[in-house]
């Protein structure tokens, strides 16, 4: 009974760009602090500026790729580019890894969730209320996936944005000196780990078939990705300021804490309800790489829509969440996922990239034209 | 009359395998009225053989022709038969007159020339003339016509034009749809007196052949929501619609979901704003309540007084509704997780104070708000089915109940009979009953999921609800537009309610045909700041 065919069925730059800022914005929010202060002290929000720039240039690239082949996604045109065995095996590696990093992130959250707000609640039940909430939102349309961005995007941006102006009261701009930290030759390693957090955004590459104007692909990843690099380095700004770099380092979530020291005037802490705020931003994140999981493996099986492997992939996101066997191996499971998915991620959209220049000598197809 | 657009939609009909009362007509297929008036009036009574209200009133037209008037007693106006139908037919006519009458065809004079009654025409089929009979017509047959003349004759008992019950106002129309359909109809026409508004007829229900209207402006309304409205309409295969609710649960596009995706109103005011929206309305014979559709979210929390008063206190009014709205669906669950789980979260004197209040209560804090929400539930059913005279006392003695000796008592706290009347008294804020119980009902679950998983529960609960209104939609438009895809123009109408003269476009997701509501150039009279009054200036200002 639904019309299809009409302005309701694709989407505008606007909600491209919603897509991409609320698929970043997730995990990173609780963890990047540490990882950043770790690897260059001080140094950390211009390595998060630089990782999320570095990781918003990826990004672009694939939005230029889809903007040259307008009205199909990832799924189609990798077949016309690099044949069709080829462009599955990739596309196969791509569902397996979001489909661990779907996992691993359940886990992440579920350990921050036990650690601050349910101590004596098993993870397993935290995890697998996520799990089953993702899977359940996953069964929809590719519309209804954007609608769900589109949504929570204010909630995940005014809680960020409430941090960083709440804690700036106990800031102290010294602990942000020398701003390009103290070990300013070992950036590369670290770059990929911040990086790593655009890689969630790659969901945009299935959204092809429904965008309302491709030409303007590039340009709205581009300020969806700003959005969320913006929000990021102000966190990590905030959390710096207010501990200084070597206090971040041992803690386990430094911007729960910067929400901790902050207080309503009446002794009261506000933490809680921030981390609860922020299922939301974990939330999308996770749909999104679960999404894609979902509706790559119906593309891969050729099936009518994904509810049937939405609804089957649950008890493997949820297996994967449980690979790592404690806290420690999680943040290495999640390093060494990053620095893998890094050159899934780069290599195999640029070669794309590159085979479609090649092939189309730089030119728009008429199909663009038409669709532009 | 109504036969032509259902025409259009019978393939979207699929054969039905319930046997219909009305086929004993199908016997008579397509038969012509037979010149010979006995024969007529065996068929007659052959099909109304069992009902006793059948009457036949045989006559002479003009003292020279048989003829036979049909009705079904308790169903006509017999002033009028008497008075448009016997009077002039049986009134001494001039030979010269009675000369004519014989040379040409009698029942084409009769329906020219002699009957003083707007609504009659003459019909050559047995099945409709016996179809007519039974809503309410009168039939005139005579003996050598294969026609009859069917005449309008119907009177149906009507209560009077009051306020609606359930959607007052404090400022605007009082005047409420009332169970009579062409009565609804003329309050809409009323209010649009222009040639675009379509006003579609057809009977619905096999037994019933409830009358049901669907109404839109051809130039505004999208035509494929129309055409998905009547398409709708065409699928139902039921008895009779004995009201528009049971149009609503045919139609609907997700009967599972708790929220209503189908608005009803008994404001005509209401209806006619909806149809100038783009939106389309149904309205039932037998029932006092519109439906519209498309429908937002948006809609239920909306109220006429919103519009008829200034922009800035509707706007806060509104946001008040919304607070409430908000409060009665997650207040108790957030208690219930605060004080089991993260009591941190709450000033340390107040949490004292909370402490202190439930210091004598048994049961965890999670039992006692389902024990108090559910008890609050069973009052407010039994307060609406009651009379009002017993309905008063009754809420008299459940608030003493459940308000203080609850409290004395000690099986609740305080804080708790605040929280529960916060909730109840947030729900009753929302304008429309169904989705305010929606809410109400959602609440229990996030109450259980509240006290068993906390705060992280209540985020839970309130996500799933959120997913599942984003995947919500209704006739093809989103049920959260105009937040969810978004629309800045749709949004000047959601949480405030911006200046009417700022609100320039229709809404989008409705894909009216015509979208600009005013004139794009400033539609606000421009008005000179004048300083001084009584010069010319000031005179001018005024015109």
């Amino acid at each position: 009974m639904n019309d299809t065919g009409r302005e309701s069925a694709t989407i505008s730059s606007f909600q491209l760009g919603a897509v991409v800022a609320s698929s970043i914005l997730g995990i990173g929010v609780l963890t990047l602090p540490r990882l950043a202060a770790l690897a260059v002290d001080s140094g950390a929000p211009l390595l998060t500026f630089a990782g999320m720039t570095a990781g918003m240039l990826f990004l672009a690239g694939l939005a230029w790729l889809m903007s040259r082949h307008p009205g199909s996604s990832l799924f189609r045109f990798s077949e016309q580019l690099i044949g069709k065995a080829p462009a599955r095996v990739f596309n196969g590696l791509l569902i397996l890894y979001f489909l661990v990093v779907t996992g691993i992130t359940a886990r992440q959250f579920g350990e921050a969730v036990v650690q601050v707000l349910l101590q004596k609640t098993p993870i397993e039940i935290v995890v697998s209320f996520l799990i089953l909430l993702t899977g359940l939102t996953c069964r929809r349309d590719l519309v209804k996936f954007v609608y769900v961005h589109q949504f929570y995007l204010p909630l995940i941006l005014l809680p960020g944005i409430i941090v960083v102006a709440v804690s700036m009261q106990n800031a102290e701009t010294v602990n942000l000196l020398p701003i390009l930290g103290n070990h300013p030759l070992r950036w590369g390693d670290e770059l990929v780990q911040i990086a790593a957090a655009s890689q969630i955004a790659f969901v945009i590459a299935l959204l092809g078939p429904i965008l309302r104007r491709p030409r303007g692909a590039v340009r709205a990843t581009a300020i969806g990705a700003t959005l969320a690099t913006l929000l990021y380095t102000a966190i990590i700004i905030a959390t710096i300021a207010v501990f200084g770099a070597e206090e971040v380092k041992l803690l386990t979530y430094p911007t729960l804490e910067t929400a901790r020291s902050a207080s309503l005037g009446s002794g009261q802490r506000l933490d809680a309800l921030f981390l609860i705020v922020w299922v939301i931003s974990i939330f999308t994140s996770v749909y999104s790489t679960y999404y894609f999981c979902a509706y790559g493996t119906r593309e891969l099986l050729g099936l009518r829509d994904q509810r049937l492997t939405a609804t089957f992939g649950m008890p493997f996101v949820f297996a994967a969440a449980f690979l790592p066997l404690n806290i420690f191996e999680l943040y290495r499971w999640s390093e060494l996922l990053n620095l893998y998915g890094a050159i899934l991620f780069a290599g195999y959209p640029s070669l794309l990239l590159l085979l479609s220049l090649i092939r189309r000598g730089g030119k728009r197809t008429k199909e663009a034209e038409g669709h532009a | 009359m109504a036969g032509s657009w259902k025409q259009k939609y019978k393939h979207a009909r699929k054969p039905s395998s319930v046997p219909v009362l009305d086929d004993v007509l199908e016997q008579y297929g397509t038969m012509k009225g037979s010149p010979r008036l006995d024969e007529m009036l065996r068929i007659v009574k052959e099909v109304y053989a069992e009902t006793d209200d059948l009457s036949i009133r045989q006559l002479r037209l003009f003292g020279e022709f048989d003829a036979a008037a049909i009705f079904l007693d308790t169903m006509v106006d017999k002033q009028v038969i008497n008075e448009q139908l016997l009077r002039p037919l049986m009134a001494e006519v001039s030979p010269a007159r009675l000369e004519k009458l014989r040379n040409r065809r009698l029942i084409d004079i009769v329906l020219s020339e002699e009957l003083h009654e707007v609504n009659a025409y003459a019909e050559s089929n047995v099945v409709p003339m016996l179809q007519a009979l039974s809503s309410g017509r009168t039939l005139l047959c005579i003996a050598g016509s294969h026609d009859a003349i069917v005449l309008q004759t119907r009177k149906v008992e009507k209560r009077a034009i009051e306020q609606p019950q359930t959607e007052q106002v404090i400022r605007g129309p009082r005047e409420g749809y009332i169970e009579v359909l062409d009565t609804n109809l003329s309050l809409l026409r009323n209010r649009l007196q222009t040639t675009d508004l379509c006003i579609k007829l057809a009977p619905l229900g096999q037994r019933g052949k409830t009358r049901t209207a669907v109404c839109y402006l051809k130039s505004i309304a999208d035509p494929t929501i129309v055409d998905n409205v009547l398409k709708r309409l065409m699928h139902i295969k039921t008895d009779a619609i004995l009201d528009a609710g049971y149009i609503e649960q045919f139609i609907e596009d997700q009967p599972f979901s708790p929220f209503p995706q189908i608005q009803n109103t008994e404001r005509p005011d209401k209806t006619a704003a909806a149809l100038l929206e783009g939106r389309v309305a149904i309205l039932t014979e037998g029932s006092p309540f519109a439906l519209i559709v498309p429908t937002f979210f948006t809609q239920f929390y909306q109220t006429l007084d919103d519009y008829t008063e200034r922009f800035l206190i509707g706007s806060l009014i509104r946001m008040v509704r919304l607070v409430a709205l908000v409060s009665s669906l997650i207040f108790p669950a957030l208690y219930v997780s605060l004080i089991s789980f993260n009591p941190e979260l709450i000033p340390t004197d107040f949490a004292v104070a909370i402490a202190g209040g439930r210091a004598g209560v048994p049961f965890p804090s999670f039992v006692e708000v389902l024990i108090i929400e559910g008890s609050m539930e069973v009052l407010r059913e039994a307060t609406i089915r009651l009379p009002q005279q017993i309905g008063g006392a009754l809420s008299i003695v459940g608030v003493l109940v459940i308000g203080q000796a609850a409290v004395s008592a000690g099986f609740a706290s305080p804080i708790m009979i605040v929280i529960v009347a916060l909730t109840t008294i947030g729900s009753f804020a929302t304008p429309a009953y169904n989705s305010a119980t929606a809410l109400r009902m959602l609440r229990f679950p996030l109450i259980i999921l509240g006290g068993t998983f906390g705060l992280f529960g209540v985020m839970i609960g309130v996500l799933f609800i959120a997913n599942h209104m984003l995947a919500l939609e209704s006739f093809g438009a989103p049920y959260l537009s105009p937040f969810v895809p978004g629309s800045w123009q749709g949004m000047k109408d959601m949480f405030m309610r911006g200046p009417i003269w700022w609100m320039r476009k229709r809404p989008s997701h409705l894909y009216p045909q015509d979208s600009d509501r005013l004139p794009p150039d400033s539609a606000r009279i421009p008005m000179e700041r004048t300083l001084h009054y009584g010069g010319k200036e000031g005179a001018d200002r005024h015109e």
